[in-house]
């Protein structure tokens, strides 16, 4: 497996089992590209209003 | 006649007790008996409860009053429902010791509609992971081949309600967890709408994600179990006060004339080449039943596991943070490493998955304007051996649980009603399953598809060999 290039993601594959570290540096990569995708206006789901009312 | 009486559907058990051919105290020893000479090749239960079973079963043979909908059948719970004066585990050794004070609202109703319990079923760590490959309490093996996992988290359901030590279980879902087992053991794992079964009382891997749902020999069996299971509950702040179907004379309804998308993104990128063929078949039949076919698209798809694991691992990390700062060694490895890596996960991460998520959800009300359900396969390979740690598709190698997963996710992602039907056999012997999935709070039209695809084929009916 390659060693990622990003320390962050670096320092989590280590943390994982040798079984898991693909899934994890895969998982890693995932998340960044998911902070990159134009949601344009969407608000998410699970926001409700802290008073109660929906 | 005892030793046979497992290996009936909870449908055929019920008729049985209601016409009095047998007594709720004969059919619980009979459960009891073949839990006693074959759970230790399965290892399906962490704690048997025989006394309180029997007891209940006597209670209900004397019983003169209205029968509740599961008089007298044997069920089986996961070890993550809270049960009153019964030790609760969620198959790890953080909790080895806890004796709740209350029973979860799944199983006070299913106490109410009659059941007896024949204890606590085997589940992975905490219900992180698809193996039940449990450190603490010992692997559930799968009963159509022991030196197979039955898949996870609950895999101790599935397995259980294959070899027949229990009528039906409860089990949870999150990212698979009912459906994973359901496909590797060859039985029916149902999935329902997020907010449809309370959640009050049952161990949260991930608030947002998780369900409570049945695991059966039939679609009969299932959709029985959930119409006892769903309803409102004011102690789960997530449930819905929509109105319950009557799922049961949901399957009497032919589906002809139905219409089933087929999603064109995610669920065949990998897949093996059994699996498909077995899918394929299963269309075939479902066309033969007269549903209409059509390819559908979901956009978002590709990315609904990574946003799935984007909330779940967070939420995870959140529930367990206090075992994992004052008991890390009591954990097992895999479960703490995805603890532990939950607390990294990116806070913007976390919320750019709830926005794709709103994003898959409006693309799922979209294609349901135009079809009643989609179909897909279950899991994209049969269950790996309990050593493996990848699984190898169409020459690719990935790991198990996202061979295992990558079929559930979109659906905890979305909260739509799923459920795993079985559909075929590997080379190996072992079972494929069919996934059938609808709209929010559809699941009369799931169990009505599902239950004529079942009646058309006779996956269901072969058990495993084990007397």
């Amino acid at each position: 497996m390659e060693t990622p290039s990003d320390p962050r993601i670096a320092a989590l594959v280590a943390l994982a089992p040798e079984g898991l570290r693909p899934l994890v540096a895969g998982l890693m990569q995932g998340f960044d590209l998911l902070e990159q995708i134009d949601l344009g206006e969407l608000e998410p789901v699970g926001i409700a209003s802290p008073t109660g009312e929906r | 006649m005892s030793a046979e009486l497992p290996l009936h559907t909870a449908t055929e058990l019920l008729a049985l007790l209601a016409r009095r051919k047998v007594g709720v105290q004969e059919l619980t020893q009979a459960f009891l008996d073949r839990i006693e000479r074959i759970d230790a090749r399965i290892n399906s239960y962490i704690t048997v409860t025989a006394d309180a079973a029997l007891r209940d079963a006597r209670r209900l043979d004397r019983s003169r009053g209205r029968r509740g909908a599961l008089h007298g059948l044997p069920i089986g719970l996961k070890d993550l429902c809270a049960t009153k004066g019964v030790r609760t585990t969620a198959g790890s050794k953080v909790l080895a010791d806890w004796i709740p004070s209350y029973d979860a609202s799944v199983v006070e109703r299913c106490r109410a509609a009659g059941a007896v319990v024949l204890g606590k079923l085997n589940m992975h760590e905490l219900a992180y992971g698809v193996t039940t490959n449990n450190p603490h309490y010992g692997p559930t093996r799968n009963p159509w081949n022991t030196d197979c996992v039955p898949g996870g988290s609950s895999g101790g359901s599935g397995a259980a309600v294959a070899a027949s030590l229990c009528a039906a279980a409860i089990g949870t879902d999150t990212g698979g967890s009912i459906r994973i087992p359901a496909a590797a053991c060859g039985v029916v794992g149902l999935k329902p709408t997020y907010g449809r079964v309370s959640r009050h009382g049952v161990v949260p891997l991930s608030w947002s994600l998780d369900h409570v749902g049945p695991l059966a020999k039939t679609v009969e069996d299932a959709a029985l179990m959930l119409g006892v299971l769903a309803g409102h509950d004011d102690r789960d702040p997530t449930s819905s006060t929509r109105r319950v179907d009557n799922y049961r004379a949901a399957l009497r309804r032919s589906p002809r004339g139905l219409k089933i998308g087929i999603p064109q993104e995610h669920f065949f990128d990998v897949i093996s080449d059994e699996m498909r063929a077995a899918f394929d078949a299963a269309v075939a039949t479902l066309k033969r039943l007269g549903v209409r076919v059509t390819p559908v698209s979901i956009p978002s798809l590709p990315l609904a596991s990574v946003a799935e694991l984007a909330i779940m691992m967070p939420e995870a990390s959140a529930y367990h943070a206090r075992a994992l700062r004052s008991r890390p060694q009591d954990i097992g490895a895999d479960v703490r490493a995805f603890l532990e890596m939950g607390r990294l996960v990116p806070a913007s991460a976390m919320v750019a998955a709830q926005r794709l998520r709103a994003r898959l959800a409006a693309e799922c009300a979209a294609v349901f304007q135009r079809v009643d359900a989609l179909a897909v396969p279950s899991m994209a390979v049969p269950a790996p051996r309990i050593e493996e740690a990848t699984v190898t598709i169409g020459g690719v190698v990935i790991d198990v649980a996202t061979g295992l997963s990558r079929n559930m996710m979109p659906f905890n992602l979305t909260g739509l009603p799923a459920i795993a039907v079985p559909c075929g056999r590997s080379s190996s012997g072992l079972p494929l399953g069919l996934q059938i999935a609808a709209a929010p709070f559809a699941e009369a039209t799931v169990v009505r598809i599902a239950h004529a695809y079942e009646q058309a084929t006779e996956w269901h009916a072969e058990r495993p060999a084990l007397d």
